[in-house]
């Protein structure tokens, strides 16, 4: 699943480390999320989504499942 | 979930490198000092001094990798091992590793059944089959849990 948290995180000028201290995760959770290797679970989805204050469908784009 | 590891905290740490390093010690003394027509007392020397010498390893070992890291990567380290990516990995290798274990299992059971070893034959079978029963009865409990 596509993500734009490296943008989101840039654009607000967050450090990995500090992105990752704020979720409850390790950095390196954070660099697999970004680089979308890994998916999150719905409670941290939810927690990315508080934090960037913004709707999960705005930070994830599952197109490519739905059209799977 | 919760880390409830205890190997995270280094008070923890070093008090298991000191009981290991005492029963060790004592255990590595009394084997010395014993006579040797004491087999009991030297089979429990021996028995501290190796219980001594894992505990010594792994506080060791920990408190180690703790100082070369430094403590904010060292935090990070154990997070990335206990976080929800953490368990996920952890529970993705926990699978390779029972698949590896059963062919393990049913390599050994077909040596022994080409050498004519019927009882190690017949153990390799039975722990076959328990872990088949094992897995079937844990699939049912976690399908009707979650």
């Amino acid at each position: 699943m596509k993500n734009r948290l490296e943008e989101l995180r840039k654009q607000q000028g967050i450090r990995q480390e500090d992105l990752a201290q704020a979720l409850g995760v390790s950095r390196q959770t954070v660099i697999s999320l970004e680089k979308g290797k890994y998916n999150p679970s719905l409670s941290l989805a939810f927690k990315l989504a508080r934090y960037f204050c913004m709707p999960i469908e705005e930070i994830f784009d599952d197109s490519d499942e739905r059209e799977a | 979930m919760k880390n409830t590891s205890k190997l995270n905290n280094p008070r923890y740490l070093k008090g298991l490198l000191i009981v290991g390093l005492v029963l060790m010690a004592a255990g590595a003394a009394a084997g010395y000092l014993l006579p040797l027509d004491a087999h009991l007392a030297t089979t429990i020397a021996g028995m501290a001094s190796g219980v001594g010498s894992s505990f010594a390893l792994i506080g060791g070992v920990f408190l180690f990798r703790r100082w070369r890291l430094g403590e904010v990567r060292a935090r990070d380290a154990e997070l990335a091992m206990t976080d929800e990516r953490g368990l996920a990995v952890a529970y993705k290798a926990q699978n390779v590793a029972a698949v590896a274990a059963v062919f393990a299992m049913i390599a050994i059971m077909l040596a022994a059944l080409v050498r004519g070893d019927e009882f190690y034959a017949l153990m390799g079978s039975v722990l076959l089959i328990a872990v088949a029963l094992i897995k079937l009865a844990a699939w049912h409990i976690y399908n009707r849990k979650m």
